[in-house]
């Protein structure tokens, strides 16, 4: 145990960087990470009490409105899944100091848990976060006891355990299957994006309450969990359920920790080696290729990029699927319903995680060569916004198009509606390489470092939370905003509202990447120390 | 080739790592730069190569100043440095095609200079592998090549030797002393002091960030080792 929290405190003092910068005063320091968890504690919590109104409502008029906890709990691990299971296998295997602490008189069981530990806090932070304003609401709804706070606490702490364990053995699986193969990475990013299909398909194969059918769906365990807030032997089932296939993986992966590792170092030789060179056609297309390459072979970095590329496309096809019967008037009719909400969920998907956003973390060690090399720091950067426009940019066209013709949109309509989304791709991947060039993390030993826990990662999704709140309040008010103060909003045609946006996001996207070029030298120079 | 101006370098700590440094690398010359473990020695190397900006002073490459022109004074040069981390997920050939690429290499070219140096340094067969795999002395191997095959005026390495097993070894100390020949300059810091020793046309050594001795080789160690040159600079410094 005392080797588990000698490894933990140092992973810890690795994830906070507090070490790192002890020039600077440990007031200063305690202060920052003050803000970054107060922001956390207001954004998280905020959704967290948004999402647990709009439910609270449908639940009440149900008749359901027990199930309001164990749904939000239920949600939590749903979210702490989806952004942590492909992250999982780069925490286990294949790390850089595998060696060094291989070599320690320590417990492999130590080292599992210590890689663990600080990805299991962060997800119970988050299900207390959505959990305690559940807890509110339904206490506003319905009686609540002292036993049921506790029993929902008690499961919202444990929880996180069961997404954990699969993401655990899901990322096994995937890096045992993909090790002997040589292109193992692109292997393992189409694993993880078939798991991300089965579970949207899966979710979206229930029509059962909208989105509460769809968390009760792949919250196999919801059941139990909904027994276990208001009943001690259902509570101690789900603890059960959680702890006990946790115990045994975690025990499994010990017993496979040094040959996994080993797989994972050993790659497959080419044998006959026959030089091909290929002359580039010119520098920002060398590097373009290069970032390209970059991307391609890191599964995390691409599966926590692209995510925000395959939702929307995944999304506006099944809302396609779904009205696709509707004739042209009431296509329209909920069009104008629908499309008033598609920049929020646009600037959300496009912003949380450009590729952009650890472009120059993920340089890493190897960022000398940028600097010594004979490169132009503009073409460098320019090559890091193009490759996310490659994604970014046709996701964009093809999601508004789509919705185009869902909804019947006009012609003035479908153009500005197709502008802005173009735009807002550009705009992420302009903004989330500022973020990361603000914010730079070159001093990584695991690549999930720069790809997750980045301060950049953390301004992009601070940036698309707050501007996926501000779009979805104007778009609320756009509808149902009469006699309130915001009623200007009910006034504005939609093709007028997507000229705003268009026109105000090519300013700001302008703005910053002018900005950024300009200073491009100076701030790669003031990078390099 | 080199020349350096009143370098001073002084990091956001307010730690003065290089201080009003002058130094000259002529043509064709091996020049040795010598220092103990936190010296100035890296970033001296760093300054130069483009790495690291400075507050004050000038360098110059060719006579082209580095501040002024940093692309065309980074086509002349190459730097290895002490540790050779490169873009891993690249193959060993997919990184040499990207250097060439940088520095615009044609096909014929790049393909004879890189079958030449790889085989020289035993790495020819592995070049289909991702670097990844490479061993540290592999990857070192690597990074040689890489700066050797566009033809640098000026070579810049840092601790060079560290890694290479003795063959590789002997092959850089033969390449560097080819390419003096042909008119190459070589700027390089080592703790290898016999190595230093036989290489080097002159030497200069470094501490706390200033040059406290410099010239041939023979005349900064006089009738001495280089190893007791150096032990003694040291320890009159300290006492000073």
């Amino acid at each position: 145990m005392t080797n588990f929290w000698l490894l933990f405190k140092t992973n810890l003092l690795s994830l906070v960087n507090f070490n790192g910068k002890r020039k600077k005063s440990v007031k200063v320091q305690a202060t920052k990470l003050s803000v970054v968890a107060l922001l956390f504690v207001i954004i998280v919590g905020g959704i967290g009490a948004l999402y647990s109104f709009i439910f609270a409502d449908v639940l009440k008029l149900t008749g359901k409105i027990d199930q309001l906890v164990p749904t939000m709990i239920g949600l939590s691990s749903i979210v702490a899944f989806a952004f942590s299971f492909y992250a999982v296998a780069n925490l286990l295997y294949g790390f850089k100091d595998y060696d060094f602490l291989a070599s320690l008189p320590v417990r492999k069981t130590a080292i599992i848990l210590s890689k663990l530990s600080a990805m299991f806090l962060v997800d119970v932070a988050f299900s207390l976060l959505i959990t305690i304003p559940a807890i509110v609401f339904y206490g506003v709804s319905a009686t609540i006891t002292f036993s049921f706070i506790a029993q929902s606490l008690i499961c919202a702490v444990v929880s996180p355990l069961l997404p954990l364990t699969i993401s655990i053995v899901i990322g096994a699986l995937f890096t045992f299957i993909s090790a002997r193969i040589k292109f193992k990475n692109l292997v393992t990013s189409f694993l993880y994006l078939l798991v991300f299909a089965v579970a949207f398909i899966v979710g979206f194969s229930s029509s059962e309450d909208g989105n509460l059918g769809l968390i009760q769906k792949i919250y196999f365990v919801l059941p139990l969990l909904t027994k276990g807030c208001f009943n001690v032997g259902y509570l101690f089932a789900f603890i059960g359920v959680n702890i006990i296939p946790f115990v045994i993986v975690i025990l499994g992966v010990s017993l496979t920790f040094e040959k996994m590792n080993a797989l994972c170092k050993a790659r497959p030789k080419n044998k006959n080696f026959n030089l091909k060179s290929k002359q580039g056609k010119g520098e920002l297309h060398t590097l373009f290729v290069k970032e390209f390459k970059r991307l391609a072979t890191c599964p995390l970095y691409m599966m926590n990029s692209l995510i925000g590329c395959i939702l929307p496309i995944v999304g506006v096809i099944a809302l396609a699927i779904m009205f696709n019967g509707f004739g042209g008037e009431i296509a329209s009719i909920l069009g104008t319903l629908v499309i008033p909400f598609a920049p929020a969920l646009l600037v959300f998907c496009f912003c949380v995680a450009p590729t952009t956003y650890c472009a120059i973390s993920i340089e890493g060690s190897a960022f000398w060569l940028m600097r010594t090399l004979p490169i132009d720091s503009k073409k460098l950067l320019n090559a890091k916004i193009m490759v996310h426009c490659v994604f970014f940019v046709p996701c964009a066209v093809i999601c508004s198009v789509v919705l185009a013709i869902t909804f019947k949109l006009n012609v003035w309509l479908s153009l500005l509606f197709t502008a802005f989304s173009v735009i807002l791709a550009l705009f992420s991947g302009v903004f989330g390489l500022w973020a990361n060039l603000k914010k730079p993390m070159l001093d990584w030993d695991n690549i999930q470092k720069p790809v997750k826990q980045g301060v950049s990662v953390l301004i992009c999704m601070l940036l698309a939370f707050a501007l996926s709140a501000v779009f979805g309040v104007v778009g609320y008010f756009m509808l149902f905003g009469q006699n309130t103060a915001l009623e200007f909003l009910t006034k504005l045609s939609l093709t007028l509202y997507f000229g705003i946006l268009s026109t105000v996001f090519i300013v700001v996207t302008a703005f910053i990447y002018l900005k950024m070029i300009k200073n491009a030298e100076n701030t790669f120079a003031k990078i390099s120390g | 080739m080199l020349e350096i101006k009143n370098l001073t370098k002084i990091y956001s700590s307010g730690v003065r790592a290089v201080d009003n440094l002058n130094l000259t690398v002529n043509d064709g010359e091996t020049y040795g730069f010598i220092g103990h473990n936190g010296a100035g020695k890296s970033t001296t190397i760093k300054a130069v190569v483009g790495a690291l900006s400075f507050e004050q002073g000038e360098i110059f490459i060719n006579g082209v100043s580095l501040k002024d022109n940093p692309l065309d004074c980074k086509r002349m040069l190459a730097y290895i440095p002490d540790n050779p981390d490169v873009y891993d997920y690249l193959t060993g050939e997919q990184y040499l095609n990207f250097i060439c690429d940088v520095f615009g290499i044609d096909k014929k070219e790049r393909e004879e200079s890189i079958k030449h140096y790889a085989e020289e340094f035993e790495i020819y067969d592995v070049l289909g592998n991702v670097i990844s795999s490479y061993s540290h002395g592999m990857r070192q191997k690597l990074v040689l090549i890489s700066a050797l095959i566009h033809n640098p005026k000026l070579l810049v390495l840092d601790e060079p030797f560290v890694g290479l097993d003795p063959i590789a070894s002997h092959k850089l100390k033969v390449i560097m002393a080819e390419l003096c020949e042909k008119g190459c300059s070589i700027f390089f810091s080592t703790h290898v002091l016999e190595v230093a020793e036989k290489l080097c046309h002159r030497v200069g050594i470094i501490k706390n960030g200033k040059l406290v001795a410099e010239g041939k080789v023979a005349d900064v160690i006089g009738d001495k080792s280089l190893e007791s040159t150096f032990l003694d600079i040291a320890k009159e410094s300290e006492n000073d």
